[in-house]
């Protein structure tokens, strides 16, 4: 569903800051990219957006060439959540998560009544409802990702892109997010990057190791734990009980 | 706003244009009064016209670059503007579509100086746009200053074409062109309410913006070329009128107005009734009318103020 | 008696409103002054708010001020004729035709354009008009004459900035007349520098401006004793300023209070 053939990207001329020569995600699932900072986690997932421009080879998204994807489908194929948002004026939650069906509003910016039912009904799943009359500036970093996040499932991206989701977000609405993101990966494919090895490890089918704009290693938690002193040039510590895997610094 | 609240304003704001129309008209007498009428409504609609498009452009732009001190003149664009119609006053005496066409093409020239200017400066966004407008606003002036003093004009003209005066001689000859100008800044606001919904997004982020489906550097350039052409013709008519872009919008947001749809229509009922009050002063309060922009940054300073201390922390 | 005067006043008015229904406003000050030096004072009915002379003028509605005039005074005064002196602006020029009234910009820079002024002047009005008083204006500019001795005058008009009067203005074009020898330039008033003052060397300083301690800035001339420093009032300071009818006035202050016999 996702392939990717020979992708090249820089952003000063004749430095390539990513390189992956091939990459192909065939079924649904939680997929995790991890590396260092400035490995290329970012600017991947925004390539893979359609943020950015200018990339040699070939980027492939449920079969249709990225390049070709027209502004309005791509709402279709991708819902993404960027790292940081930092909003300048204020905004009422309830019209920001309305405006990721902005693809198909009408010209006054109506949604039909279903596609408002369907807000609701996300909006008690993801047990958000008590923010629906309240202004972006008045919630927390952790109500803001849900938020965030009901807004991307409302978009209904088959692709569901996550850069760096749990950063600065307390242990609830943490926790509260990787149960929504698991209940997820049934119907998308779910695209995280993160630092944070214990949640990746855990909740994913698939871990992507990337170094230096390369990609270093590619598979399941079992094979990548013993991959990670390369990927991290360190060496990384961690338990295992119960089939979960558990890392500590060991400092 | 709605219901009551929006009645409420627009009975102050009928009240004022009544005031504004109706005001000393018994000291004339009754033989002449018809023809003040017909100068005070044309007087009226320019400056509700340019309230509506000053203030609605300033939110626009406030949105557009994420930053709540923007506005027409703080850009530089009116400048520019001012100076392509004297410019072409100078050259082609006094052919009003020539000279807004003048107009609009430096009002895009200085809107594009300005934005090449703050990329090229390395610093926080929102100030190096505020820098980058500021110093094209003094170099567009300063042209004016000079442009004015060789084709010899007077300087009770650029007294008030730099601070902005809605006392414009309307020749009945241009009737059509002036109706035709009133309906293009019409079609072009209705085209900026469309837009809201993509300004709002882009006010949001421009990243999910452009996961969602907008356009964000299409949209940009598409509405601040049009804020650009309603700019300019004001700018044609009036002069440089700052501030009550900046104050209004941001008063807005402040009583809690935070959809772009509802700041830009606020804007419209806002600007017209800070402008029309403005001008009421400018036209009363001396023995001559003095510039609107004199008595418009006497009102708005102190605003401006508590706005950078808000956003400048 | 004092009734026939009422009627026979009252009929004159009227007739006089019948036959010459002119409107006129004048936006400069010198203009006004002729007018009513014309007795066409009873046309006017509108001035500009610094048209202060003769004392007559307070009772005209003011239609405009240095900075601007008064479109709406001016549409509801229905004026025939408006005149400017050197002072039509553009944006008065298009209102004007914009409102089909005739407009006449009569500029009176030098004392000789003073008769040729109040001839055109005589000529736009087109009434009847007292032939004695513009030969007694004629008359008092031809009996000027020109003394022995070659005195500079220097004029100041202002002391920040420090602008003089030229021999093109027109004080400087009547003190030329009597002889007297003023700084020569094609505009009316530039500005000047103390280097001027040492090159000019000038006999006699007219202040037409009220800072009193103008004079100090001379003491860098050798002959400081011997200047004499002449300071006009308000007063004297619009009849040097306002080429018109005062001509008279200006020339016999001239006569009185600077040439020493």
């Amino acid at each position: 569903m996702v392939n990717i053939e020979n992708l090249k990207f820089s952003y000063t001329k004749g430095k390539d800051f990513l390189k992956i020569e091939d990459l192909s995600i065939k079924e649904n699932g939680i997929y995790s990219i991890i590396g260092e900072n400035g490995s290329g986690k970012t600017t991947f997932l925004k390539l893979l957006s359609k943020l950015l421009e200018g990339y040699e080879g070939k980027i492939d998204l449920l079969g249709k060439d990225l390049k070709r994807i027209k502004e309005k489908e791509i709402a279709n194929i991708i819902s993404y959540i960027p790292q940081k948002i930092y909003l300048h004026y204020d905004f009422p939650v309830y019209d920001f998560i309305k405006y990721g069906r902005y693809s198909k509003m009408d010209l006054f910016g109506n949604l039909t009544f279903k596609d408002l039912k369907d807000i609701n009904f996300l909006l008690e799943k993801l047990e958000i409802e008590h923010l629906k009359k309240r202004n972006c500036f008045s919630l927390s970093g952790g109500e803001m990702q849900l938020v965030q996040l009901a807004r991307s499932i409302f978009q209904g991206g088959k692709i569901l892109i996550m850069d760096e989701p749990f950063s600065n977000i307390d242990f609830r609405h943490r926790k509260k997010i990787i149960e929504i993101i698991q209940e997820l990966k049934g119907e998308k494919i779910v695209l995280i990057s993160s630092h944070d090895l214990g949640i990746c490890f855990n909740i994913s089918d698939t871990i992507v190791g990337l170094k230096n704009g390369k990609m270093v290693g590619i598979g399941n938690k079992d094979l990548m734990k013993n991959e990670l002193k390369k990927i991290f040039d360190t060496e990384i510590k961690f338990i295992e009980d119960d089939g979960k895997i558990y890392f500590y610094e060991g400092v | 706003m709605k219901g009551k609240k929006l009645l409420i304003f627009l009975t102050i704001f009928f009240l004022l244009s009544f005031i504004y129309i109706d005001f000393k008209l018994s000291n004339f007498e009754k033989d002449v009064r018809n023809e003040i009428i017909k100068m005070r409504i044309f007087r009226y609609i320019l400056v509700i016209t340019s309230g509506m498009v000053l203030t609605s452009s300033g939110a626009v732009m406030q949105i557009l670059f994420k930053n709540p001190l923007l506005d027409s003149y703080v850009l530089g664009i009116s400048g520019g503007g001012l100076f392509g119609f004297i410019l072409s006053s100078v050259y082609f005496k006094g052919n009003l579509l020539i000279s807004i066409f003048f107009s609009f093409f430096f009002s895009l020239l200085s809107a594009l100086i300005s934005l090449s200017f703050s990329s090229n400066i390395k610093s926080d966004r929102k100030v190096s746009i505020l820098i980058s407008g500021l110093l094209v606003n003094i170099l567009f002036s300063s042209l004016v200053i000079i442009l004015s003093i060789f084709s010899k004009r007077d300087i009770t003209f650029l007294f008030y074409a730099l601070m902005g005066s809605f006392n414009h001689i309307f020749i009945s000859k241009n009737l059509f062109l002036y109706i035709s100008f009133f309906v293009t800044i019409i079609l072009t606001t209705v085209f900026i309410i469309f837009k809201s919904k993509e300004l709002d997004i882009m006010s949001i982020d421009e990243d999910i913006a452009s996961t969602s489906g907008v356009n964000v550097k299409k949209n940009f350039f598409f509405i601040l070329l049009i804020i650009i052409y309603q700019t300019s013709l004001i700018v044609s008519f009036v002069g440089m009128v700052g501030f009550v872009g900046i104050i209004i919008p941001n008063i807005l947001r402040m009583a809690g107005v935070v959809k772009s749809k509802d700041l830009i229509s606020g804007s419209f009922l806002g600007g017209a009734s800070l402008i029309l009050v403005a001008d009421f002063i400018s036209k009363y309060s001396f023995s001559f009318e003095i510039p609107i922009g004199v008595v418009l940054s006497l009102f708005s300073l102190p605003f401006i103020f508590w706005i950078v201390k808000n956003n400048f922390e | 008696m004092e009734r026939l005067k009422n009627f026979s006043f009252i009929f004159l008015f009227f007739i006089s409103n019948f036959l010459n229904a002119q409107r006129i406003i004048s936006f400069a000050p010198n203009i006004t002054e002729t007018l009513f030096f014309l007795s066409y004072d009873r046309y006017l009915v509108g001035r500009t708010s610094f048209c202060n002379y003769p004392k007559n003028t307070e009772k005209i509605e003011i239609a405009g001020s240095f900075i601007d005039i008064d479109y709406e005074k001016v549409v509801s005064l229905k004026p025939d004729i408006v005149f400017f002196s050197g002072n039509l602006t553009d944006k008065s020029e298009k209102f004007l035709k914009e409102k089909n009234i005739k407009y006449y910009d009569i500029k009176m820079e030098k004392i000789d354009d003073i008769t040729k002024g109040i001839d055109s002047i005589i000529k736009i009005v087109g009434k009847d008009y007292d032939t004695s008083k513009v030969e007694k204006i004629r008359n008092k500019i031809l009996g000027i004459k020109k003394l022995g001795k070659d005195q500079k005058v220097l004029i100041e008009v202002s002391e920040k900035p420090f602008i003089i009067a030229t021999s093109s203005s027109y004080i400087g074009s009547i003190l030329k007349l009597f002889g007297f020898k003023i700084f020569e330039d094609e505009k009316p008033y530039i500005n000047f520098s103390y280097e001027n003052i040492l090159s000019f060397k000038p006999d006699i300083v007219i202040f037409m401006h009220s800072f009193k301690n103008g004079k100090d800035k001379y003491s860098i001339l050798k002959n400081f004793d011997k200047i004499k420093f002449v300071f006009l009032d308000d007063e004297k300071i619009d009849i040097f300023s306002r080429s018109g009818p005062r001509v008279i006035d200006a020339i016999d202050i001239i006569e009185r209070d600077f040439c020493e016999r």
